[in-house]
């Protein structure tokens, strides 16, 4: 059950990743706000598929609705402001360097929720920060000198390969 | 401007999984993710209603429109899995695990139109301090 649950937590941040790439992908054919419309039409018909099939009770659960706080009812639309601000800035990064930006802002909030929240913030888990800011900061370094000298994370140099992702790129230079 | 948006949906982040967190409390895990995409359907509906449409617009798309809800749907449903059978830091530690490796292989392969970045072996020491220090948080 461990190891279930350890490959399901694992699938979970694949999951994350590539939905991230698809949905920045959709958003350079047919614009930002049209790719999160389609993000949340089929997220909402898996989401009720997988509470059918899934879901012990899925009546009761709804049942229980009107008992949640209505702040408990604003996920919906965060969600769409992350969708926004991720289809605006996938593009214009590699997938690890945004993996790790928005880890900063992950954390840097959750310090401050927790500090709000609980009234004290761990000394482990800023320890763990200056780790990571560190390793962003080096990382961001040695794909540079990858890339070689002033091509950097530029995706009009940079991106190669598919026919896809080029007339994705010409798309967003217009936009 | 565009590092600061991606900061920005880490906030986001945060805050959602705190929201949706208290929602899945009384409605389940299946239940808020229903809840939650519902709300985010209204809310995208009026994000389109009232944004200009530009003219690169073109309304053909592949079936990889399909992908991302579907992904999203799949990162909902594996986590509230993970964490009924291993708790917030240990499934929130492996979930930070599974997107940076997958992140560095859809830079590598430019998976479904994302920019090349070639894994490189300088990388590696990065990747330790990165996988350390989330480490870390998560056992805080």
């Amino acid at each position: 059950m461990l190891l279930m649950g350890s490959a399901a937590a694992l699938c979970a941040g694949v999951a994350r990743a590539m939905a991230r790439t698809a949905n920045a992908r959709v958003a350079a054919d047919v614009g930002v706000a049209r790719s999160t419309l389609y993000n949340f039409a089929v997220g909402l018909v898996c989401s009720v598929v997988a509470w059918l099939a899934l879901s012990s009770a899925p009546a009761a659960d709804m049942l229980a609705t009107a008992a949640a706080p209505p702040w408990a009812y604003i996920g919906g639309a965060l969600g769409v402001l992350f969708v926004v601000c991720s289809n605006l800035a996938a593009p214009r990064m590699s997938s690890f360097v945004m993996t790790l930006l928005i880890l900063v802002g992950q954390i840097a909030a959750g310090l401050v929720l927790d500090g709000l929240l609980r009234g004290h913030v761990a000394p482990l888990q800023i320890v763990g920060c200056v780790l990571l800011f560190a390793g962003l900061a080096w990382d961001v370094a040695a794909s540079r000198r990858t890339a070689g000298a002033g091509k950097g994370h530029d995706p009009r140099t940079a991106r190669g390969g598919s026919d896809a992702g080029i007339s994705g790129s010409k798309m967003w230079k217009q936009a | 401007m565009y590092p600061l948006l991606s900061v920005l949906a880490g906030v986001l982040t945060a805050t959602m999984v705190l929201v949706n967190g208290e929602l899945a409390r009384f409605l389940g895990a299946y239940g808020s993710s229903v809840v939650v995409h519902l709300t985010g359907l209204i809310g995208a509906t009026f994000v389109l209603l009232v944004s200009p449409r530009g003219p690169s617009e073109s309304k053909r798309v592949g079936p990889v429109a399909l992908f991302g809800g579907a992904f999203g749907a799949l990162t909902v449903v594996m986590a509230s899995r993970g964490l009924v059978e291993l708790g917030v830091p240990l499934t929130l530690a492996l979930g930070l695990l599974g997107q940076t490796v997958a992140s560095v292989v859809i830079d590598h392969y430019g998976i479904l139109g994302a920019q090349v970045v070639r894994f490189s072996w300088g990388r590696v020491g990065a990747m330790a301090l990165i996988v350390l220090g989330i480490t870390a948080i998560a056992m805080a």
